[in-house]
């Protein structure tokens, strides 16, 4: 079974003023929680769908789940205080609706809506072959590393760089077994699933996204969003 | 939700964009395979007036395809259900007051109706992966057939409201006029949806061959076959020549069908016209009917294995340069009759 573990616990505190976080923020009268979770909805490889959410949402996507007719949505859970935390919580749900081993998880961030079919079935082969895979980009711009925000500490070679996306793909039995290790190892903050798997000695594959499946952050972001939709419009002659 | 879609923005540049998809209340379908038409071709290429093309682009092209159903929430389709997609649509709230009425002639069907939009004309078309509408403008086919080989559906649909239009009490004697793809799906429809017997003039042999179950040969091969339905489907600038062939041996009182798409216009023997009193009509446009007599026909195996060799090849999109390779490579080809079809 392929199984769509969407995030939608963060706080969006990199969204400025905005009374509620980024990932449920209206975009053409929909939240963009909703735009992301249809992307799964309508992709025939997927079969079921697990939201978590911060814990007062919960009922509130509950009921967009059912007024946006989003039937695949099986589940809605509860987030933790970080990301791992709320991927954990999520996998937890998961495994207590009978999961299997081989189940392919789909995780991916709610506030990523403009995420592309062709990347949502690439992760899905790839995950068959390889059991574990990453959504990447080739880095564009060269990536300063500065220990101090001061000085430059290194500049590594770009061609060998890609910027992470997500989705990020497993086995259930995998990403299972690397929130159990860092749980055990009480590593409880890493931001990155795959960073999870690699610790386990379990290698990660990359598949190739796209720039258009960037993160709803900033107010920048969302601007971004809102004019290549309006670029898009399209009207009948 | 928000789409990808793909649009003609001026001569030779297609761009892509993202729209927002709302498509509640309507049949949400996945577009599955897609053809290039010639008049997307015209469009790519810019091979309109400049004014005409002014008002068109940007534009979403592609009025040929085939998609499944993901939702309905109208009920009328299952989700998973093999469909056409229907590029014509009127707005029938105009109706009440429309001038023309055409719509309810059903031997002209709604596509006549000069309110009338037609994707990738004057609405944008199907070159997306999403699409949404009321299950009207939808058809649905078996899912024993292929859908690159279904793809064809429109093009068949066009070539069943002529021939449908035919009176096949005083057919006797049907000669279709050019070896492209209109005039190979005009032969299948006729052949494989109305069983006639048929005779094809063209110029290219290799062509000709593939009209395996009908008399294909040259003009010059042409004895003296008195005709009386005569079909053009050259177009072009060679529409002319082809009109007054058909003209010269037609029988008095023939039927002469005009399908071709030629933009200079024609000079014709009209005395010959005049003195055979020949009937001309022009047919390039067809209707929910057509489509729905379309969709059953395809479950003929006969039917299948004719449009097969015309499907030149399977091109998977996955970015817009795929886009390109199909365009090119059907303007490309003028060797064989088919297309090179477009997948998601």
């Amino acid at each position: 079974m392929n199984i769509a573990l969407v995030l939608a616990a963060g706080t969006g505190s990199r969204m400025g003023n905005a009374d509620k976080p980024k990932q449920f923020l209206n975009v053409y009268n929909k939240p963009l929680l909703v735009h992301t979770i249809e992307a799964f909805e309508v992709n025939d490889q997927i079969e079921m769908i697990i939201i978590v959410t911060n814990k007062e949402y919960i009922d509130q996507v509950k009921v967009w789940c059912k007024q946006y007719d989003l039937n695949k949505v099986k589940n809605v859970v509860a987030g933790g205080d970080s990301r791992q935390i709320s991927v954990y919580n999520g996998l937890q749900a998961i495994q207590s609706m009978g999961a299997s081993d081989d189940d392919i998880i789909i995780i991916h961030d709610a506030a990523r809506p403009l995420i592309s079919q062709s990347i949502i079935d690439m992760n899905i082969q790839s995950c068959l072959k390889y059991g574990a895979v990453d959504t990447v980009i080739p880095a564009s711009d060269t990536i300063i590393r500065s220990v101090d925000k001061e000085q430059i500490k290194e500049i590594q070679n770009r061609s060998e760089l890609f910027q992470g996306q997500t989705p990020q793909t497993f086995k259930f039995s995998i990403i299972k077994n690397a929130h159990e290790y860092a749980k055990n190892h009480r590593d409880t903050d890493t931001t990155d699933d795959c960073k999870l798997v690699l610790k386990t000695g379990i290698s990660v594959y990359l598949v190739e996204g796209s720039k258009l499946n960037f993160k709803i952050t900033t107010f920048d972001d969302l601007m971004i969003l809102k004019a290549l939709l309006k670029l898009g419009k399209s009207e009948v002659l | 939700m928000f789409v990808v879609n793909y649009k003609v923005t001026s001569p030779g540049v297609l761009e892509q964009f993202i729209e927002n998809l709302d498509y509640q209340d309507k049949v949400l379908v996945s577009v599955e395979r897609m053809a290039i038409c010639k008049a997307d071709i015209r469009y790519f290429l810019g091979n309109r007036d400049r004014y005409v093309l002014d008002r068109k682009y940007p534009l979403t092209p592609i009025h040929e395809a085939v998609g499944i159903v993901i939702k309905d929430p109208t009920g009328i389709f299952n989700p998973g259900d093999n469909v056409i997609l229907i590029p014509n649509s009127i707005d029938s709230t105009l109706c009440p007051t429309c001038p023309h009425q055409r719509c309810f002639y059903e031997e002209m069907g709604n596509n006549y109706c000069p309110f009338a939009t037609f994707r990738s004309s004057n609405a944008d078309g199907f070159l997306r992966k999403f699409y949404a509408c009321e299950p009207n403008l939808l058809v649905k086919y078996s899912p024993n057939v292929d859908p690159s080989v279904a793809v064809y559906s429109e093009l068949l649909s066009v070539a069943n409201a002529a021939c449908r239009r035919i009176d096949f009490s005083k057919a006797n004697k049907i000669a279709i006029f050019g070896d492209g793809i209109m005039a190979y799906v005009v032969y299948m429809v006729l052949r494989y949806i109305y069983k006639k017997d048929l005779t094809i003039f063209g110029i290219d042999e290799t062509k000709l061959a593939m009209f395996k179950e009908a008399k294909a040969i040259t003009f010059n091969d042409y004895e003296d076959y008195p005709f009386d339905t005569l079909i053009e489907c050259v177009g072009g600038k060679f529409s002319e020549t082809a009109i007054n062939q058909m003209i010269d041996i037609a029988q008095v009182g023939a039927d002469l069908i005009l399908m071709g798409v030629s933009e200079g216009g024609a000079n014709i023997n009209t005395r010959k016209v005049l003195e055979k009193g020949l009937n001309l009509k022009g047919i390039t446009r067809s209707s929910r009917l057509d489509f729905e007599t379309v969709a059953k026909a395809l479950d003929n195996k006969n039917l299948q294995e004719a449009i097969k060799p015309m499907v030149i090849s399977e091109t998977a999109i996955k970015s817009i340069h795929d886009i390109y390779h199909c365009y090119e490579a059907d303007i490309a080809n003028t060797k064989i009759i088919g297309k090179h079809i477009m997948k998601f």
